[in-house]
Protein backbone atom coordinates (compact mmCIF):
# COMPACT_ATOMS: atom_id res chain seq x y z
CA UNK A 1 0.00 0.00 0.00
CA UNK A 2 1.09 3.51 -0.97
CA UNK A 3 -0.08 6.75 -1.49
CA UNK A 4 1.80 9.22 -4.36
CA UNK A 5 0.59 12.82 -4.33
CA UNK A 6 2.10 15.03 -7.45
CA UNK A 7 1.77 18.81 -8.20
CA UNK A 8 -1.50 18.97 -5.79
CA UNK A 9 -2.93 21.88 -5.67
CA UNK A 10 -6.25 23.42 -3.51
CA UNK A 11 -7.88 26.25 -2.99
CA UNK A 12 -10.99 28.00 -2.37
CA UNK A 13 -12.96 30.54 -5.03
CA UNK A 14 -10.11 29.22 -8.29
CA UNK A 15 -7.22 30.53 -5.69
CA UNK A 16 -5.44 28.27 -4.57
CA UNK A 17 -4.00 28.27 -1.27
CA UNK A 18 -1.85 25.33 -1.44
CA UNK A 19 0.25 24.55 -4.92
CA UNK A 20 2.53 21.50 -6.16
CA UNK A 21 2.72 19.69 -3.75
CA UNK A 22 4.33 16.00 -3.58
CA UNK A 23 5.12 13.74 -1.16
CA UNK A 24 4.65 10.01 -0.40
CA UNK A 25 3.16 8.29 2.27
CA UNK A 26 4.56 4.51 3.08
CA UNK A 27 2.42 2.10 4.76
CA UNK A 28 3.13 1.42 8.46
CA UNK A 29 4.16 4.63 9.23
CA UNK A 30 2.75 8.37 10.75
CA UNK A 31 3.87 11.15 8.89
CA UNK A 32 3.49 14.77 10.50
CA UNK A 33 2.68 17.75 8.77
CA UNK A 34 4.32 20.67 10.21
CA UNK A 35 3.90 24.40 9.47
CA UNK A 36 2.95 27.83 10.87
CA UNK A 37 -0.36 29.03 11.30
CA UNK A 38 -1.90 29.75 8.43
CA UNK A 39 0.19 28.04 5.71
CA UNK A 40 -2.80 25.56 4.33
CA UNK A 41 -2.40 22.56 6.19
CA UNK A 42 -6.21 21.94 7.05
CA UNK A 43 -6.81 23.24 3.55
CA UNK A 44 -4.23 20.55 1.89
CA UNK A 45 -6.73 18.03 4.42
CA UNK A 46 -9.70 19.10 2.59
CA UNK A 47 -8.30 19.35 -0.83
CA UNK A 48 -7.75 15.55 -0.60
CA UNK A 49 -10.86 15.31 0.86
CA UNK A 50 -12.61 16.55 -1.88
CA UNK A 51 -14.17 18.86 0.57
CA UNK A 52 -12.79 22.02 -1.66
CA UNK A 53 -11.69 22.24 -5.34
CA UNK A 54 -8.36 20.53 -5.89
CA UNK A 55 -6.36 19.26 -8.47
CA UNK A 56 -3.13 17.26 -9.34
CA UNK A 57 -2.71 13.64 -8.83
CA UNK A 58 -3.45 11.56 -5.84
CA UNK A 59 -2.64 7.69 -6.24
CA UNK A 60 -3.32 5.04 -4.05
CA UNK A 61 -2.03 1.37 -4.54
CA UNK A 62 -3.57 -0.30 -2.48
CA UNK A 63 -3.11 -4.21 -0.77
CA UNK A 64 -5.90 -5.64 -2.45
CA UNK A 65 -4.26 -6.95 -5.69
CA UNK A 66 -6.30 -4.33 -8.00
CA UNK A 67 -5.28 -1.61 -9.97
CA UNK A 68 -4.39 1.44 -8.54
CA UNK A 69 -7.05 3.94 -7.52
CA UNK A 70 -6.85 7.94 -9.25
CA UNK A 71 -8.26 9.51 -5.94
CA UNK A 72 -9.32 12.31 -7.85
CA UNK A 73 -11.26 11.01 -10.02
CA UNK A 74 -13.66 8.83 -6.95
CA UNK A 75 -17.28 10.59 -5.74
CA UNK A 76 -17.03 11.78 -1.91
CA UNK A 77 -18.65 8.23 -1.08
CA UNK A 78 -15.81 6.16 -3.00
CA UNK A 79 -12.93 8.25 -1.37
CA UNK A 80 -14.67 7.90 1.80
CA UNK A 81 -14.06 3.92 1.39
CA UNK A 82 -10.24 4.98 1.16
CA UNK A 83 -9.51 8.33 3.20
CA UNK A 84 -10.77 8.93 6.51
CA UNK A 85 -10.83 12.68 7.77
CA UNK A 86 -10.63 13.15 11.47
CA UNK A 87 -11.36 16.91 12.05
CA UNK A 88 -9.74 19.17 15.17
CA UNK A 89 -13.17 19.04 16.81
CA UNK A 90 -16.42 17.34 15.62
CA UNK A 91 -19.07 18.75 14.62
CA UNK A 92 -21.86 16.28 16.10
CA UNK A 93 -24.78 18.61 17.56
CA UNK A 94 -27.24 16.22 18.61
CA UNK A 95 -27.14 13.85 21.68
CA UNK A 96 -26.78 10.43 20.39
CA UNK A 97 -25.37 7.70 22.13
CA UNK A 98 -21.33 6.57 21.53
CA UNK A 99 -21.90 3.57 19.64
CA UNK A 100 -24.53 5.45 17.61
CA UNK A 101 -21.24 8.50 16.44
CA UNK A 102 -18.95 5.35 15.86
CA UNK A 103 -20.95 3.40 13.46
CA UNK A 104 -20.98 6.51 11.13
CA UNK A 105 -18.29 5.11 10.21
CA UNK A 106 -19.83 2.36 7.99
CA UNK A 107 -21.69 5.03 5.78
CA UNK A 108 -19.15 5.06 3.19
CA UNK A 109 -20.01 1.77 2.61
CA UNK A 110 -23.46 1.80 3.01
CA UNK A 111 -25.81 2.49 0.24
CA UNK A 112 -28.96 5.41 0.62
CA UNK A 113 -31.54 3.02 1.68
CA UNK A 114 -30.02 0.57 4.08
CA UNK A 115 -29.20 0.50 7.79
CA UNK A 116 -26.44 -0.57 10.08
CA UNK A 117 -27.04 -3.91 11.84
CA UNK A 118 -25.61 -6.10 14.08
CA UNK A 119 -22.63 -7.18 12.85
CA UNK A 120 -21.56 -3.54 12.62
CA UNK A 121 -22.55 -2.78 16.45
CA UNK A 122 -20.20 -5.64 17.22
CA UNK A 123 -17.17 -4.03 14.56
CA UNK A 124 -18.08 -0.54 16.67
CA UNK A 125 -17.71 -2.33 20.08
CA UNK A 126 -14.41 -3.22 19.67
CA UNK A 127 -13.06 -0.21 18.23
CA UNK A 128 -14.53 1.42 21.19
CA UNK A 129 -12.41 -1.37 22.96
CA UNK A 130 -8.98 -0.65 21.48
CA UNK A 131 -9.36 3.27 22.15
CA UNK A 132 -10.33 2.49 25.59
CA UNK A 133 -13.61 3.60 25.87
CA UNK A 134 -15.69 0.56 25.63
CA UNK A 135 -17.45 1.82 28.92
CA UNK A 136 -18.60 5.02 27.50
CA UNK A 137 -20.26 2.91 24.33
CA UNK A 138 -24.00 3.90 25.72
CA UNK A 139 -22.91 7.55 26.68
CA UNK A 140 -24.25 10.88 25.49
CA UNK A 141 -21.55 11.70 23.04
CA UNK A 142 -22.15 15.36 23.65
CA UNK A 143 -21.23 15.21 27.22
CA UNK A 144 -17.74 13.51 26.98
CA UNK A 145 -14.87 16.01 27.26
CA UNK A 146 -13.33 17.06 24.09
CA UNK A 147 -10.22 14.16 24.66
CA UNK A 148 -13.04 11.66 24.77
CA UNK A 149 -14.25 12.74 22.36
CA UNK A 150 -11.35 12.47 20.04
CA UNK A 151 -11.16 8.53 21.17
CA UNK A 152 -14.25 8.02 19.94
CA UNK A 153 -13.92 9.63 16.51
CA UNK A 154 -10.77 7.63 16.19
CA UNK A 155 -13.11 4.59 16.87
CA UNK A 156 -15.16 5.60 14.25
CA UNK A 157 -12.26 6.10 12.01
CA UNK A 158 -11.37 2.75 12.96
CA UNK A 159 -14.74 1.08 11.68
CA UNK A 160 -14.15 2.60 8.30
CA UNK A 161 -10.86 0.92 7.98
CA UNK A 162 -9.75 3.41 5.30
CA UNK A 163 -5.51 2.87 3.89
CA UNK A 164 -5.17 6.36 4.37
CA UNK A 165 -5.85 8.33 7.99
CA UNK A 166 -5.78 12.17 7.64
CA UNK A 167 -6.07 13.62 11.25
CA UNK A 168 -6.28 17.26 11.98
CA UNK A 169 -4.01 18.08 15.39
CA UNK A 170 -5.10 14.63 17.01
CA UNK A 171 -3.40 15.56 20.33
CA UNK A 172 -4.32 19.48 20.78
CA UNK A 173 -7.34 19.32 22.76
CA UNK A 174 -5.69 15.97 25.01
CA UNK A 175 -3.92 16.50 28.27
CA UNK A 176 -0.42 16.05 28.70
CA UNK A 177 -0.25 12.13 29.16
CA UNK A 178 -3.08 11.43 26.65
CA UNK A 179 -1.47 13.51 23.77
CA UNK A 180 1.26 10.06 24.28
CA UNK A 181 -1.16 7.95 24.32
CA UNK A 182 -3.44 8.94 21.17
CA UNK A 183 -0.08 8.67 19.36
CA UNK A 184 1.33 5.17 20.36
CA UNK A 185 -2.86 3.90 19.34
CA UNK A 186 -2.35 5.58 16.06
CA UNK A 187 1.06 4.13 15.63
CA UNK A 188 -0.20 0.70 16.49
CA UNK A 189 -3.24 1.04 14.50
CA UNK A 190 -1.44 2.32 11.06
CA UNK A 191 1.53 -0.42 11.91
CA UNK A 192 -0.80 -3.66 12.59
CA UNK A 193 -3.21 -2.87 10.04
CA UNK A 194 -0.82 -1.73 6.99
CA UNK A 195 -2.29 1.51 6.84
CA UNK A 196 -0.96 5.12 6.10
CA UNK A 197 -1.63 8.04 8.75
CA UNK A 198 -1.01 12.31 8.12
CA UNK A 199 -0.86 14.24 10.94
CA UNK A 200 -1.11 17.92 11.25
CA UNK A 201 1.05 18.40 14.36
CA UNK A 202 2.03 21.59 15.95
CA UNK A 203 4.42 20.65 18.61
CA UNK A 204 7.86 19.22 16.48
CA UNK A 205 8.88 17.50 19.15
CA UNK A 206 5.93 15.19 18.93
CA UNK A 207 6.47 14.70 15.41
CA UNK A 208 10.10 13.81 15.92
CA UNK A 209 9.19 11.12 18.37
CA UNK A 210 6.09 8.97 16.74
CA UNK A 211 6.73 9.58 12.99
CA UNK A 212 8.79 8.83 10.34
CA UNK A 213 8.45 11.57 8.10
CA UNK A 214 7.90 15.01 8.63
CA UNK A 215 6.70 17.10 5.86
CA UNK A 216 7.52 20.60 6.61
CA UNK A 217 4.77 23.62 5.29
CA UNK A 218 5.28 27.13 4.65
CA UNK A 219 3.60 29.55 2.73
CA UNK A 220 1.11 26.66 0.96
CA UNK A 221 4.25 24.70 -0.46
CA UNK A 222 6.41 21.96 0.66
CA UNK A 223 9.92 22.99 1.71
CA UNK A 224 11.09 20.03 2.81
CA UNK A 225 11.16 16.22 4.39
CA UNK A 226 13.32 15.12 7.04
CA UNK A 227 12.79 11.13 8.23
CA UNK A 228 13.92 11.11 11.76
CA UNK A 229 15.21 7.83 12.12
CA UNK A 230 17.60 8.18 8.90
CA UNK A 231 18.87 11.55 9.21
CA UNK A 232 22.01 13.21 11.52
CA UNK A 233 20.26 15.33 14.49
CA UNK A 234 22.30 18.00 12.11
CA UNK A 235 20.28 17.68 9.46
CA UNK A 236 16.98 17.74 11.48
CA UNK A 237 17.66 20.95 13.39
CA UNK A 238 18.98 22.35 9.77
CA UNK A 239 15.34 21.67 8.40
CA UNK A 240 13.00 22.64 11.55
CA UNK A 241 15.13 25.65 11.84
CA UNK A 242 13.60 26.66 8.81
CA UNK A 243 10.06 27.21 10.21
CA UNK A 244 10.38 27.83 13.50
CA UNK A 245 13.45 29.63 13.74
CA UNK A 246 17.08 28.44 14.99
CA UNK A 247 16.48 25.19 16.59
CA UNK A 248 18.48 22.24 18.07
CA UNK A 249 17.80 18.40 17.94
CA UNK A 250 19.52 16.03 20.15
CA UNK A 251 19.12 12.73 20.52
CA UNK A 252 19.16 10.71 23.86
CA UNK A 253 17.84 7.98 25.12
CA UNK A 254 16.80 6.87 22.05
CA UNK A 255 14.22 9.85 22.23
CA UNK A 256 14.33 13.45 20.20
CA UNK A 257 14.50 16.37 22.41
CA UNK A 258 14.22 19.78 20.81
CA UNK A 259 15.13 23.39 22.05
CA UNK A 260 15.18 27.09 20.85
CA UNK A 261 18.37 28.06 20.16
CA UNK B 1 -39.00 6.23 33.88
CA UNK B 2 -39.07 6.38 29.85
CA UNK B 3 -41.31 3.43 29.93
CA UNK B 4 -43.75 5.18 32.80
CA UNK B 5 -43.46 8.35 30.28
CA UNK B 6 -44.72 5.96 27.57
CA UNK B 7 -47.01 3.66 29.03
CA UNK B 8 -48.82 6.98 30.92
CA UNK B 9 -48.69 9.05 27.37
CA UNK B 10 -50.17 5.84 25.62
CA UNK B 11 -52.78 5.49 28.56
CA UNK B 12 -53.85 9.02 27.77
CA UNK B 13 -53.99 8.67 24.33
CA UNK B 14 -56.77 5.44 25.14
CA UNK B 15 -58.42 7.49 27.53
CA UNK B 16 -59.05 10.96 25.16
CA UNK B 17 -60.33 7.97 22.78
CA UNK B 18 -62.41 6.85 24.91
CA UNK B 19 -63.80 9.42 26.16
CA UNK B 20 -66.68 9.23 23.82
CA UNK B 21 -69.96 9.72 25.97
CA UNK B 22 -68.46 11.80 28.28
CA UNK B 23 -68.81 15.66 26.81
CA UNK B 24 -72.02 14.97 25.95
CA UNK B 25 -73.10 12.16 28.14
CA UNK B 26 -76.95 13.16 27.68
CA UNK B 27 -76.85 11.46 24.28
CA UNK B 28 -75.62 8.58 25.42
CA UNK B 29 -78.71 7.73 27.66
CA UNK B 30 -80.76 8.85 24.67
CA UNK B 31 -81.36 7.23 21.47
CA UNK B 32 -78.88 4.68 19.61
CA UNK B 33 -78.89 6.05 16.21
CA UNK B 34 -78.25 9.67 17.58
CA UNK B 35 -74.94 7.63 19.29
CA UNK B 36 -74.11 6.06 16.17
CA UNK B 37 -74.12 9.51 14.26
CA UNK B 38 -71.60 10.96 16.91
CA UNK B 39 -69.51 8.15 16.63
CA UNK B 40 -69.03 9.16 13.10
CA UNK B 41 -68.29 12.38 14.00
CA UNK B 42 -66.04 11.71 16.85
CA UNK B 43 -64.47 9.41 15.83
CA UNK B 44 -63.13 10.51 12.62
CA UNK B 45 -62.12 13.75 14.65
CA UNK B 46 -60.22 11.69 17.46
CA UNK B 47 -58.44 9.66 14.93
CA UNK B 48 -57.33 13.15 13.17
CA UNK B 49 -55.99 14.60 16.51
CA UNK B 50 -53.79 11.37 16.91
CA UNK B 51 -52.73 11.31 13.87
CA UNK B 52 -51.86 15.44 12.91
CA UNK B 53 -50.19 15.10 16.61
CA UNK B 54 -48.17 12.46 15.32
CA UNK B 55 -47.63 14.13 12.48
CA UNK B 56 -46.02 17.32 13.87
CA UNK B 57 -44.69 16.10 16.99
CA UNK B 58 -42.14 13.74 14.20
CA UNK B 59 -41.77 16.43 11.67
CA UNK B 60 -40.83 18.86 14.62
CA UNK B 61 -37.58 16.63 15.90
CA UNK B 62 -36.37 15.97 12.33
CA UNK B 63 -36.68 19.61 11.49
CA UNK B 64 -34.69 20.39 15.04
CA UNK B 65 -32.04 17.54 13.97
CA UNK B 66 -31.74 18.98 10.13
CA UNK B 67 -31.62 22.33 11.04
CA UNK B 68 -28.94 21.80 13.77
CA UNK B 69 -31.72 24.30 16.04
CA UNK B 70 -33.91 23.28 18.70
CA UNK B 71 -35.98 26.20 18.13
CA UNK B 72 -36.49 25.20 14.50
CA UNK B 73 -40.19 24.30 14.01
CA UNK B 74 -41.90 23.68 10.65
CA UNK B 75 -42.63 26.60 9.78
CA UNK B 76 -39.02 27.72 9.66
CA UNK B 77 -38.82 27.39 5.91
CA UNK B 78 -42.76 28.00 5.03
CA UNK B 79 -45.10 25.44 5.36
CA UNK B 80 -47.06 27.31 7.39
CA UNK B 81 -47.04 30.64 5.72
CA UNK B 82 -47.66 28.74 2.47
CA UNK B 83 -51.17 26.74 3.67
CA UNK B 84 -52.14 30.21 4.67
CA UNK B 85 -52.14 31.88 1.75
CA UNK B 86 -52.99 28.76 -0.03
CA UNK B 87 -56.28 28.99 2.11
CA UNK B 88 -56.64 32.37 2.38
CA UNK B 89 -56.78 32.65 -1.43
CA UNK B 90 -59.52 29.86 -1.84
CA UNK B 91 -61.43 31.44 0.94
CA UNK B 92 -61.40 35.04 -1.39
CA UNK B 93 -61.34 34.15 -5.02
CA UNK B 94 -63.03 30.77 -5.68
CA UNK B 95 -65.22 30.72 -2.41
CA UNK B 96 -64.42 27.10 -2.04
CA UNK B 97 -65.59 24.26 0.08
CA UNK B 98 -63.66 23.00 2.89
CA UNK B 99 -62.01 20.37 0.46
CA UNK B 100 -61.12 22.78 -1.64
CA UNK B 101 -59.21 25.28 1.33
CA UNK B 102 -57.72 21.77 1.83
CA UNK B 103 -56.56 21.48 -1.27
CA UNK B 104 -55.19 25.30 -1.97
CA UNK B 105 -53.84 24.88 0.88
CA UNK B 106 -52.14 21.93 0.32
CA UNK B 107 -50.51 23.54 -2.60
CA UNK B 108 -49.83 26.41 -1.12
CA UNK B 109 -47.68 24.96 1.67
CA UNK B 110 -45.55 23.18 -1.36
CA UNK B 111 -45.29 25.85 -3.33
CA UNK B 112 -43.45 28.07 -0.42
CA UNK B 113 -41.22 25.15 0.47
CA UNK B 114 -40.47 24.76 -2.86
CA UNK B 115 -39.56 27.85 -3.58
CA UNK B 116 -37.40 28.24 -0.37
CA UNK B 117 -35.46 25.32 -1.97
CA UNK B 118 -35.18 26.73 -5.17
CA UNK B 119 -33.45 30.20 -3.84
CA UNK B 120 -31.56 28.22 -1.80
CA UNK B 121 -30.01 26.30 -4.52
CA UNK B 122 -30.03 29.40 -6.77
CA UNK B 123 -27.72 30.98 -4.40
CA UNK B 124 -25.22 28.46 -5.18
CA UNK B 125 -23.99 27.86 -1.71
CA UNK B 126 -26.50 24.61 -0.44
CA UNK B 127 -25.48 24.76 3.14
CA UNK B 128 -28.05 25.52 6.19
CA UNK B 129 -27.58 28.81 6.75
CA UNK B 130 -28.73 29.76 3.27
CA UNK B 131 -31.63 27.16 3.88
CA UNK B 132 -32.62 29.23 6.84
CA UNK B 133 -32.10 32.76 4.87
CA UNK B 134 -34.08 31.28 2.19
CA UNK B 135 -36.97 30.22 4.81
CA UNK B 136 -37.25 33.68 6.10
CA UNK B 137 -37.52 35.53 3.00
CA UNK B 138 -40.52 33.05 1.90
CA UNK B 139 -42.07 33.39 5.38
CA UNK B 140 -41.61 37.21 5.14
CA UNK B 141 -42.98 36.94 1.38
CA UNK B 142 -45.63 35.02 2.43
CA UNK B 143 -46.92 37.10 5.50
CA UNK B 144 -47.07 40.01 3.35
CA UNK B 145 -49.08 38.22 0.68
CA UNK B 146 -51.42 36.77 3.21
CA UNK B 147 -51.84 40.67 4.82
CA UNK B 148 -52.39 41.89 2.01
CA UNK B 149 -54.92 38.64 1.29
CA UNK B 150 -57.04 39.55 4.59
CA UNK B 151 -57.24 43.68 3.41
CA UNK B 152 -58.99 43.20 0.21
CA UNK B 153 -61.23 40.47 2.31
CA UNK B 154 -64.73 41.23 3.36
CA UNK B 155 -64.56 41.98 7.34
CA UNK B 156 -67.72 40.58 7.92
CA UNK B 157 -67.51 37.13 6.56
CA UNK B 158 -64.38 36.17 4.46
CA UNK B 159 -61.87 37.58 6.51
CA UNK B 160 -63.30 35.70 9.68
CA UNK B 161 -63.18 32.64 8.06
CA UNK B 162 -59.64 33.11 6.81
CA UNK B 163 -58.49 33.94 10.83
CA UNK B 164 -60.95 30.89 11.73
CA UNK B 165 -58.80 28.60 9.27
CA UNK B 166 -55.40 29.88 10.11
CA UNK B 167 -56.08 29.41 13.80
CA UNK B 168 -56.63 25.86 13.14
CA UNK B 169 -59.38 23.37 14.35
CA UNK B 170 -60.72 19.96 14.40
CA UNK B 171 -64.27 20.62 14.26
CA UNK B 172 -64.98 20.42 10.81
CA UNK B 173 -63.06 16.75 10.65
CA UNK B 174 -65.31 14.09 9.34
CA UNK B 175 -64.92 10.31 8.12
CA UNK B 176 -64.87 11.22 4.50
CA UNK B 177 -61.72 13.65 5.50
CA UNK B 178 -59.61 11.11 7.32
CA UNK B 179 -58.51 8.37 4.36
CA UNK B 180 -56.05 10.61 2.47
CA UNK B 181 -54.42 12.11 5.49
CA UNK B 182 -54.04 9.19 7.15
CA UNK B 183 -52.21 7.76 4.34
CA UNK B 184 -50.13 10.36 3.38
CA UNK B 185 -49.05 10.51 7.29
CA UNK B 186 -48.42 7.01 7.50
CA UNK B 187 -46.65 6.50 4.61
CA UNK B 188 -44.76 9.78 5.30
CA UNK B 189 -43.97 8.36 9.28
CA UNK B 190 -42.52 5.34 7.96
CA UNK B 191 -40.17 6.71 5.82
CA UNK B 192 -38.89 8.61 8.87
CA UNK B 193 -38.67 5.76 10.83
CA UNK B 194 -36.84 3.70 8.03
CA UNK B 195 -34.67 6.89 7.54
CA UNK B 196 -33.50 7.29 11.14
CA UNK B 197 -30.03 6.42 11.43
CA UNK B 198 -29.37 8.82 8.34
CA UNK B 199 -31.38 11.46 9.54
CA UNK B 200 -28.74 11.54 13.24
CA UNK B 201 -25.93 12.02 10.09
CA UNK B 202 -26.88 15.13 9.43
CA UNK B 203 -26.24 16.47 12.62
CA UNK B 204 -22.85 16.57 11.68
CA UNK B 205 -21.08 19.40 10.20
CA UNK B 206 -21.39 19.69 5.96
CA UNK B 207 -17.28 18.97 6.39
CA UNK B 208 -17.50 16.00 8.06
CA UNK B 209 -20.82 14.10 6.72
CA UNK B 210 -19.30 14.56 2.81
CA UNK B 211 -15.86 13.61 4.76
CA UNK B 212 -17.96 10.29 5.53
CA UNK B 213 -19.35 9.94 1.71
CA UNK B 214 -22.85 11.27 2.79
CA UNK B 215 -24.59 12.87 0.08
CA UNK B 216 -25.61 15.94 2.42
CA UNK B 217 -27.62 17.90 0.14
CA UNK B 218 -29.44 15.01 -1.20
CA UNK B 219 -30.30 13.58 2.05
CA UNK B 220 -31.52 16.94 3.37
CA UNK B 221 -33.88 17.45 0.64
CA UNK B 222 -35.21 13.88 0.87
CA UNK B 223 -35.69 13.95 4.48
CA UNK B 224 -36.99 17.57 3.97
CA UNK B 225 -39.48 16.98 2.07
CA UNK B 226 -41.11 13.99 3.53
CA UNK B 227 -41.23 15.86 6.79
CA UNK B 228 -42.74 19.39 4.99
CA UNK B 229 -45.18 16.56 3.49
CA UNK B 230 -46.24 15.07 6.81
CA UNK B 231 -47.05 18.61 7.77
CA UNK B 232 -48.64 19.84 4.81
CA UNK B 233 -50.80 17.11 4.72
CA UNK B 234 -51.84 17.69 8.61
CA UNK B 235 -52.08 21.34 8.07
CA UNK B 236 -54.35 21.08 4.83
CA UNK B 237 -56.96 19.33 6.77
CA UNK B 238 -56.71 21.38 9.98
CA UNK B 239 -55.52 24.38 9.76
CA UNK B 240 -52.58 25.75 11.55
CA UNK B 241 -51.68 24.36 14.97
CA UNK B 242 -48.77 25.94 16.94
CA UNK B 243 -46.03 24.45 19.25
CA UNK B 244 -46.78 21.49 18.94
CA UNK B 245 -43.93 20.70 16.14
CA UNK B 246 -41.46 22.68 19.09
CA UNK B 247 -43.18 21.42 21.95
CA UNK B 248 -42.94 18.03 21.20
CA UNK B 249 -39.27 16.75 20.54
CA UNK B 250 -37.83 18.98 23.22
CA UNK B 251 -40.07 17.03 25.60
CA UNK B 252 -38.99 13.27 24.31
CA UNK B 253 -35.71 14.22 24.46
CA UNK B 254 -35.51 16.00 27.63
CA UNK B 255 -37.19 12.87 28.71
CA UNK B 256 -34.83 10.35 27.38
CA UNK B 257 -31.69 12.30 26.78
CA UNK B 258 -30.60 10.79 23.16
CA UNK B 259 -31.79 10.90 19.80
CA UNK B 260 -33.24 7.75 18.90
CA UNK B 261 -36.35 5.97 16.98
CA UNK B 262 -37.80 5.82 20.16
CA UNK B 263 -37.25 9.71 20.94
CA UNK B 264 -38.98 9.79 17.39
CA UNK B 265 -41.59 7.71 18.51
CA UNK B 266 -42.20 9.18 21.84
CA UNK B 267 -42.01 12.90 20.35
CA UNK B 268 -44.86 11.82 17.99
CA UNK B 269 -47.06 10.21 20.93
CA UNK B 270 -46.46 13.27 23.11
CA UNK B 271 -47.84 15.44 19.94
CA UNK B 272 -50.63 13.37 19.60
CA UNK B 273 -51.32 13.55 23.36
CA UNK B 274 -50.98 17.07 23.68
CA UNK B 275 -53.67 17.67 20.12
CA UNK B 276 -55.95 15.45 21.72
CA UNK B 277 -55.88 17.17 25.26
CA UNK B 278 -56.46 20.66 23.70
CA UNK B 279 -59.44 19.19 21.38
CA UNK B 280 -60.92 17.91 24.36
CA UNK B 281 -61.10 21.06 26.54
CA UNK B 282 -61.75 23.11 22.93
CA UNK B 283 -65.11 21.12 22.23
CA UNK B 284 -65.83 21.16 25.67
CA UNK B 285 -66.29 24.85 26.72
CA UNK B 286 -69.28 26.66 25.73
CA UNK B 287 -67.94 27.82 21.89
CA UNK B 288 -65.55 25.69 19.57
CA UNK B 289 -62.53 27.04 20.43
CA UNK B 290 -59.75 27.18 17.73
CA UNK B 291 -57.58 24.70 18.95
CA UNK B 292 -54.20 26.36 18.55
CA UNK B 293 -54.91 28.27 21.67
CA UNK B 294 -55.30 25.32 23.94
CA UNK B 295 -51.98 23.81 22.23
CA UNK B 296 -49.88 26.89 23.54
CA UNK B 297 -51.66 27.22 27.08
CA UNK B 298 -50.98 24.13 27.52
CA UNK B 299 -47.78 23.26 26.00
CA UNK B 300 -46.06 26.12 27.82
CA UNK B 301 -47.08 25.12 31.15
CA UNK B 302 -46.25 21.11 30.72
CA UNK B 303 -42.55 22.02 29.54
CA UNK B 304 -42.05 24.10 32.21
CA UNK B 305 -43.32 21.13 34.67
CA UNK B 306 -41.17 18.87 33.02
CA UNK B 307 -38.11 21.30 33.40
CA UNK B 308 -38.77 21.57 36.72
CA UNK B 309 -38.58 17.92 37.37
CA UNK B 310 -35.33 17.24 35.83
CA UNK B 311 -33.77 20.49 37.54
CA UNK B 312 -34.61 18.04 41.12
CA UNK B 313 -32.89 15.47 40.03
Amino acid sequence: MKLEITGFSAGYNKKPIVTDISFMLQPKTLTALLGPNGCGKTTLFKGLCHLIPSSGSCILTSDDGGAPYNLMQLNNRKLAQHISYIPQKSSISASMPVLEAVLMGFQPFLPLLSRTGKFHRVAAFSALETVGMQDFAAHDFCTLSEGQKQLCILARTLVQNTDILLLDEPDSALDYPNRNKILNILRKIVYDNNKAGLLILHDPCTALNHCAQLLLMKEGRLIGSVHPDQDSETVLSEALSQLYGPVQVFRQHNRFFLYPL
Amino acid sequence: MTALVFTGAAFFLSLCTGKYPLSLSELLSGDEAGLRVFQTLRLPRTVMALCAGFCLGCAGMVYQIIFQNPLASPDIIGVSSGASVGAAAAILFIQASPAGITAWAFGGALIAVFFALALTSLTGQKNLTSMVLSGIAVNALAQSLLMALKFTADPEKELASIEYWIMGSLGSITASKIPVPLIVSAAGILLLFFFCQKILLLSLSDEEARALGVPVTLLRLLLLSIATLLVAATVSVTGLIGFIGLLAPHTARLLLKTNSRTTLFLSGLLGSALLLTADLIARSTVAELPVSILTSALGAPFLLWILFQEGKK
